[in-house]
């Protein structure tokens, strides 16, 4: 009896030294790519493979319960050419993405340069002020639907004492003020990704370079134009560049916020190929649409890259 | 230079801006909490104060009715459960496979390793709403839709590529000579990842863990695409799903909305020191 067991265990200790010999005597090569496998097998078949069906899908009149389907070539994206629809959401994708851009990277900006500064309690209020990334997405929309609460939002409230508006306003519900209240809450939870960034920056800029400057007579005003702004300049590259791409791509905060209502005057491209698929059914307009959203992002980074990514590319 | 009269001294100057500092720091500090002050504020208020004009800011009495009402008469802990099964799982799931790789990449020379670092990027840049759809397909076919593991799924290969990236400079963080020392000593391969590699890098380990949670417990849009059962539901579909009900219990919706809120937040505040060195060392 002991005499099997300790001959199991001896076989076993046997077993998984041989099996780390074979492993240790494996090609360098090979040891690479056994280890990469699981990772590139998992993005093969959640990202490429979901991508490739999309563009097959696009390709057919086809409903999403699957059944009778026929291929028609490019009439799914012909169609959506000539329709007013798909403007309307790439131009609201636009707006919406400018104007969120344009509010995290300012807000994020004048945030990192305060939190740069040296003052007691530094930790807790670099803490504090990042909370609103953490805060998750859902989260952050309800709590914003409360305060712009048409009857009863403290925003509103906000607003008409200070007589920047007459009376209350139902802002998500506002074909007028929808677009304006969705880019808030995307600037509100957003921005700290930018104050990151800008600050783990700025903690790397040498004192130095602001020590020489004094010594030479430059202002205040001098020493940011020509030592924070250009140190910040690649790190800003890559902010605005993520920015732009998640905020193109963004569904959750538009969808829990209006649904691309009123009507559709906060539809952008992903809320559209969302409604055309599971509400409308309709699967290859709505993957054509899909399709149709990495097109133009594409284009606009392409542009971008064109326009600021010459100099000293950023890593 | 000394002609100018309103002249400050140089003491005089660093208090000022001291006082500024302070004051940009409190102010900026307390405008962008409004909303998590008021929305707190909301749930221990008396119902009646909530739904008054002008808006009463100073709750005229505390209770924690709505928060007995949320676990009492709602799902809420159903979901809260959901969730956290969901983060977790995608926590093991992302670990699993991002560590092996992410050490293959900083370690090993092999066929196609750049491209595996510059893919990461490139995903990034893919709509979810492109993979969502051909997704729900996908995930229906093999039964996948309706589970917390096929959700837990979509969320893995959705946190892998940064978890790749963070790893990675964290692997890179580790001299070579370590493990050429103790190679010398005749240990093996699997001994030096997990004698040597893994407790070193732990940090690392541990954020990408809590970039996975957060990943994870924040996602609306694949929950919204795989879950169709409200018993499946995670944090954020239910709670969207509260607002939908007939009559919008707001300080009810926002009481479970401080409770979604809380493990992340005090996250932050852990992890403080690493969630600057991640982003620093991951971007620029």
């Amino acid at each position: 009896m002991s005499y099997a067991s300790d001959f199991i265990t001896t076989a076993k200790r046997e077993f998984r030294y041989l099996a780390r010999r074979e492993f240790d005597e494996l090609q360098e090569n090979t040891v690479g790519i056994l280890l990469v496998l699981p990772l590139v097998a998992t993005l093969v078949a959640l990202y490429l493979y979901p991508t490739v069906q999309a563009i097959i899908y696009s390709l057919q009149d086809i409903s999403i319960f699957l059944g009778d389907s026929e291929v028609v070539g490019l009439a799914n994206y012909i169609d959506l050419l000539r329709s007013g629809t798909f403007y309307n959401a790439l131009w609201n994708g636009i707006i919406y993405t400018a104007g969120s851009v344009f509010l995290t990277v300012v807000v994020g900006v004048a945030t990192g340069l305060l939190l740069n500064r040296t003052f007691t309690g530094e930790r807790i209020a670099t803490g504090l002020i990042l909370v609103p990334y953490m805060v998750p997405t859902v989260a952050a929309v309800i709590l914003f639907r409360w305060m712009l609460d048409g009857l009863y939002g403290v925003g509103n409230y906000a607003l008409v004492v200070s007589t920047l508006i007459d009376e209350p306003i139902a802002w998500l519900a506002s074909t007028r003020y929808a677009m304006p209240a969705l880019i808030l809450i995307s600037g509100w939870r957003l921005y700290p990704f930018v104050t990151m960034l800008v600050l783990a920056k700025l903690q790397t800029i040498p004192k130095s370079y602001y020590e020489s400057a004094r010594l030479m007579g430059a202002s205040r005003w001098e020493m940011f134009r020509h030592i924070t702004l250009p140190q910040l300049r690649g790190v800003l590259f890559v902010a605005i560049l993520l920015r732009l791409v998640w905020t193109f791509n963004l569904f959750d905060i538009i969808w829990l916020g209006t649904q691309g209502g009123p009507g559709n005057a906060t539809e952008t491209l992903p809320i559209m190929a969302y409604r055309l698929t599971f509400i409308g059914n309709d699967l290859g307009e709505g993957a054509s649409v899909a399709v149709v959203t990495f097109l133009v992002l594409a284009v606009i980074v392409y542009g971008y890259f064109r326009l600021y990514g010459t100099t000293e590319e950023p890593r | 230079m000394t002609s100018l009269s309103p002249q400050l001294t140089q003491q005089q100057r660093h208090y000022l801006e001291r006082i500024a500092t302070y004051t940009a720091v409190i102010v900026t500090t307390f405008v962008v909490l409004i909303p998590l002050i008021w929305g707190f504020l909301s749930t221990i208020r008396p119902s009646e104060e909530l739904f008054s004009w002008p808006p009463v800011i100073v709750p005229s009495d505390v209770s924690f009715e709505n928060y007995h009402i949320l676990f009492e008469q709602t799902n809420f802990a159903l979901y809260f459960r959901n969730s956290l099964i969901v983060a977790l799982t995608t926590i093991i799931l992302t670990l699993l496979i991002a560590i092996p790789a992410a050490y293959a990449v900083s370690r090993y020379e092999f066929h196609g390793r750049r491209y595996i670092a510059n893919l990461s990027v490139l995903i990034y840049m893919f709509p979810l709403i492109l993979l969502g759809i051909p997704l729900f397909i996908i995930f229906q076919n093999i039964g996948l839709t309706n589970s917390l593991f096929g959700l837990a799924l979509a969320h893995t290969a959705f946190a892998l590529p940064f978890a790749l990236l963070l790893l990675r400079v964290f692997f890179l963080d580790i001299t070579p000579e370590i493990e050429e020392s103790a190679r010398l000593a005749g240990a093996s391969r699997v001994t030096i990842v997990t004698k040597i590699i893994l407790p070193l890098s732990l940090p690392g380990i541990v954020a990408t863990s809590i970039f996975a949670f957060f990943l994870s417990w924040n996602e609306y849009f694949f929950a919204l695409i795989i879950l169709n059962d409200n018993a499946l539901y995670t944090l954020p579909l239910g709670i969207a799903n509260l607002i939908d009900m007939a009559t919008t219990n707001w300080g009810m919706i926002l009481g479970g909305v401080m409770i979604m809120i809380l493990p992340p937040v005090l996250f932050v505040f852990l992890v403080y020191k690493h969630l600057i060195k991640g982003f620093g060392v991951s971007t620029v």
